[in-house]
């Protein structure tokens, strides 16, 4: 097994997701970056016990595919809060044409 | 194209945005629900109490697969109920997707507690349940989307 490399591994889960997520990112950053994190503690823990002959390999490839669904997971929950945060700006967006109308006419309409 | 026509254009595109704007907000995602909430930190917790137990038990008799059958029954209930109540919300595949991924994971925790577990597997198993659980749980404290966000 080659040796797995956390400080590879990480910048491009992270670059993945940055990639999907564009204006949504920033607010998702700090989240994403902590799970990788764990995630990849995780590989580097699996790939070690399995060199020290500890973990068979049947066991470490349930322990991956886990592994993999958890981090499908967090990119799903990421992805969720990119929708959330575009709904914001179209209320935001919405908001202001409310003002406008209302300002404009001079009475509470909408 | 004639400036009545843009004209034309410039009022329906009025009339949609005044439309829009006199709706209270624009939902893309499901609301946030607080039994969603709850029943994921408590499968989460019993899925830590298990953690400890068997970590603790590791070569025990008590911690064979055949004495602990009851918790997988009893988790994968309690997930396949939280399936029901978030298939209810519209728009909600993204919570639904998430809890099939959990579903999957105690699965796999289960074949690998029937081929006999360690407690070497405890830590990869704990961060793979705590990474899941939280997955869930930020996604459904956003959706209340500013409101009581206080912990």
């Amino acid at each position: 097994m080659a040796g797995l490399d956390v400080s590879t591994l990480l910048p491009r889960m992270i670059d993945s997701a940055r990639g999907s997520l564009k204006d949504a990112w920033p607010e998702t950053k700090e989240y994403a970056e902590a799970e990788f994190q764990k995630i990849g503690e995780s590989l580097l823990y699996i790939e070690q016990e399995v060199l020290a002959g500890r973990m068979t390999q049947r066991k470490a490839q349930l322990h991956v595919k886990m592994q993999k669904n958890a981090t499908k997971m967090v990119l799903l929950s990421v992805e969720g809060l990119g929708i959330l945060a575009a709904e914001a700006a179209i209320d935001a967006a919405l908001d202001v044409v409310k003002e406008t109308v209302n300002t404009s006419l001079g009475i509470i309409l909408l | 194209m004639k400036p009545l026509l843009r004209y034309g254009h410039l009022f329906y595109v009025m009339v949609m945005l005044v439309g829009l704007a006199g709706c209270s907000s624009v939902r893309l995602i499901a609301e946030y629900d607080e039994l969603i909430d709850q029943q994921v930190t408590e499968i989460y917790r019993q899925m830590e109490s298990q953690l400890v137990f068997l970590e603790r038990y590791a070569n025990a008799e008590e911690a064979k697969y055949e004495q602990n059958t009851d918790f997988y029954d009893g988790v994968k209930i309690d997930l396949r109920s939280l399936k029901v109540r978030a298939a209810a919300h519209p728009k909600n595949d993204i919570t639904l997707q998430q809890i099939d991924l959990l579903v999957q994971n105690v699965e796999l925790m289960q074949q690998m507690h029937q081929a006999g577990i360690s407690q070497n597997d405890i830590p990869p198993l704990r961060k793979a349940f705590e990474v899941s659980t939280t997955a869930i749980i930020k996604l459904e404290l956003a959706k209340r989307r500013g409101e009581k966000m206080e912990q």
